[in-house]
């Protein structure tokens, strides 16, 4: 099975260190969610992944081959993520005639198709669409570029409540059919749980977490309570979070809940909240 | 790099793009020669030659701008494809040329049918290889003149490429106004050592060229009562002279460019 790796990636710039010894490895057949609160490092990630930016040192290696100066590895990456590197007067056909220079498997018939169900008229020039639709074309890039591992970084990013769930069908459907590795960065954490078999979390440059979806789900969980009665319970305890809200708080626990009392309430974090309490809080 | 040169060579950000620049540039200067003729004959301007080289100085400037436009949109698209960075850099090794071939054609093309047009109103338009020899007027459009004009404007082609390169090279590593302010600098120095000999880093093989031309009426003007006056080269090469000054131009400035882009990151507007 092909594997793309991350090796000890750290990424330096003049006055902060981006990433820092950051390992991991995405195989194909699986869709991986990057998670990490603003500035964690996730698009730095994802511009390491092709080539956009390089690391300070590490490597990245696709089926142990370094991907650096490496057209032929390059070619089974595609990365789609918030800025312009498009030029904007070229039409959504016309980004996909160019893309088949490159991607040999560009699918502009799949293109197509994607463009009639998300509405958007591939004659459009992408400076004439709205954000919302310009974020959809970068989707639908990635989506057809027939790459084997393909990178969204915010692909929701403007996209109404209605074209947010197409998506996510439709990188399902798309995953069924190619079994390519995704691994997509976002912020809307609940809407895409379902999509991810494993998380990615960053904060300040670092892999917190690389885990298995549920399983990082079940290794935490959320007690509420009384302030007195929460006190009481979590003292001892691994705390990823504790908020209070007048006498009444909520805490995420690591671990399995024992000896609960019955004054403090159990139940399962959800990835948003999990996510939060292992980042710093809502702070 | 071969799929890089074919989606240079076909795709619309590529040539199509550079050469849309371009000639939006060269049908702009047009105008301004149809303005200025419409003046001179307003002046009354009768058959003489007009000395004005717009087309051979302002159109290689027009083209290193439009290779930094065209130059900066391929390396986003190209690296969003999976392009590598030394795929890429070689690539632009060779479109340059290439580009500065074809927008030579199009000068010297834009510039004869510039002629054409004065010569039909009585006047005659003189270029850039005719000034530099100084020679009679009759030989305004002598096969080797011409040759010897493209000659010049594929050289400056070259030489203004360099404000390209350096300004492309220094912005991907310190910033759009980096790269403007080096590219100004290196320009103010042609301008200088080609204005004054005693100032400017280039003076020593710009003086070398303006004597290369200055002294090629000799194989026009030869006279075999003197035989002493004869030139220093042959016609090819002082051809050659011009080629491989602008070639050593642009390849040290490409080299500088291929350095500082090679490990650049590539940014696009968020």
């Amino acid at each position: 099975m092909s594997m793309m790796e991350f090796k000890a990636v750290c990424k330096d710039y003049r006055k902060k260190t981006a990433l820092s010894g950051v390992s991991f490895t995405v195989a194909k057949g699986s869709i991986y969610g990057l998670l990490g609160r603003n500035g964690a490092g996730k698009t730095t990630l994802v511009n390491m992944a092709d080539n956009r930016d390089f690391p300070t040192s590490g490597q990245v290696l696709l089926d142990g081959e370094n991907i650096k100066e490496n057209d032929k590895a390059l070619r089974r990456i595609y990365c789609s993520g918030v800025e312009e590197l498009i030029p904007t007067y070229m039409s959504v056909k016309e980004v996909l005639a160019s893309m088949r220079f490159f991607y040999k498997d560009c699918d502009a018939d799949y293109a197509t198709e994607l463009c009639k169900r998300f509405g958007l008229d591939p004659k459009k020039k992408l400076s004439q669409l709205s954000t919302g639709y310009r974020m959809i074309a970068k989707d639908i890039f990635a989506l057809a570029s027939g790459a084997e591992f393909i990178f969204m970084d915010e692909p929701t990013l403007g996209l109404d409540p209605n074209h947010r769930e197409l998506l996510y069908k439709v990188i399902l459907e798309r995953f069924s059919e190619t079994e390519a590795a995704f691994v997509i960065s976002t912020h809307q954490i609940d809407e895409c749980a379902g999509l991810f078999e494993r998380c990615l979390i960053i904060k300040e440059g670092q892999l917190i977490a690389n885990e298995d979806s549920d399983k990082l789900r079940r290794s935490a969980y959320v007690a509420e309570g009384k302030t007195v009665d929460v006190e009481a319970y979590i003292a001892g305890k691994e705390v990823l979070s504790c908020e209070s809200v007048g006498s009444f708080s909520t805490a995420c626990v690591k671990g399995e809940p024992q000896n609960v009392p019955d004054s403090i309430e159990i139940s399962q974090p959800s990835l948003q909240q999990l996510l939060i309490a292992l980042t710093g809080g809502g702070e | 790099m071969r799929d890089f040169l074919r989606f240079s060579f076909k795709s619309r950000e590529g040539m199509p793009a550079y050469l849309a620049f371009f000639g939006v540039s060269l049908c702009g200067l047009f105008m301004v020669h149809m303005v200025l003729l419409g003046v001179l004959k307003y002046d009354g301007g009768g058959s003489e030659t007009v000395h004005i080289m717009i087309y051979e100085m302002l159109s290689p400037l027009f083209a290193a701008a439009a290779l930094s436009i065209t130059a900066g949109r391929m390396m986003r698209t190209a690296t969003n494809g999976g392009t590598s960075r030394r795929s890429f850099l070689l690539g632009m090794g060779v479109l340059c040329p290439v580009f500065a071939v074809i927008s030579t054609a199009m000068t010297v093309i834009a510039y004869l049918i510039t002629y054409a047009i004065f010569s039909a109103n009585g006047m005659r338009l003189s270029n850039i290889g005719f000034e530099y020899i100084d020679i009679s007027s009759k030989l305004l459009l002598d096969p080797r003149v011409m040759i010897f004009n493209m000659t010049i404007i594929f050289s400056l082609m070259l030489l203004m490429y360099t404000l390209s390169l350096i300004y492309m090279g220094v912005k991907s590593r310190f910033g759009g106004k980096a790269g403007f302010a080096a590219a100004g600098l290196l320009g103010l120095s042609y301008f200088f050592s080609l204005e004054d000999y005693d100032i400017g880093i280039f003076r020593e093989l710009l003086w070398y060229l303006e004597e290369s031309s200055n002294d090629m009426y000799l194989l026009f003007e030869y006279d075999p009562n003197y035989p002493l006056d004869v030139a220093a080269h042959t016609f090819p090469e002082y051809l050659l002279i011009f080629i491989v000054t602008g070639a050593a131009f642009f390849l040290a400035a490409y080299l500088i460019y291929f350095l500082l882009a090679r490990r650049a990151p590539v940014r696009g507007k968020v």
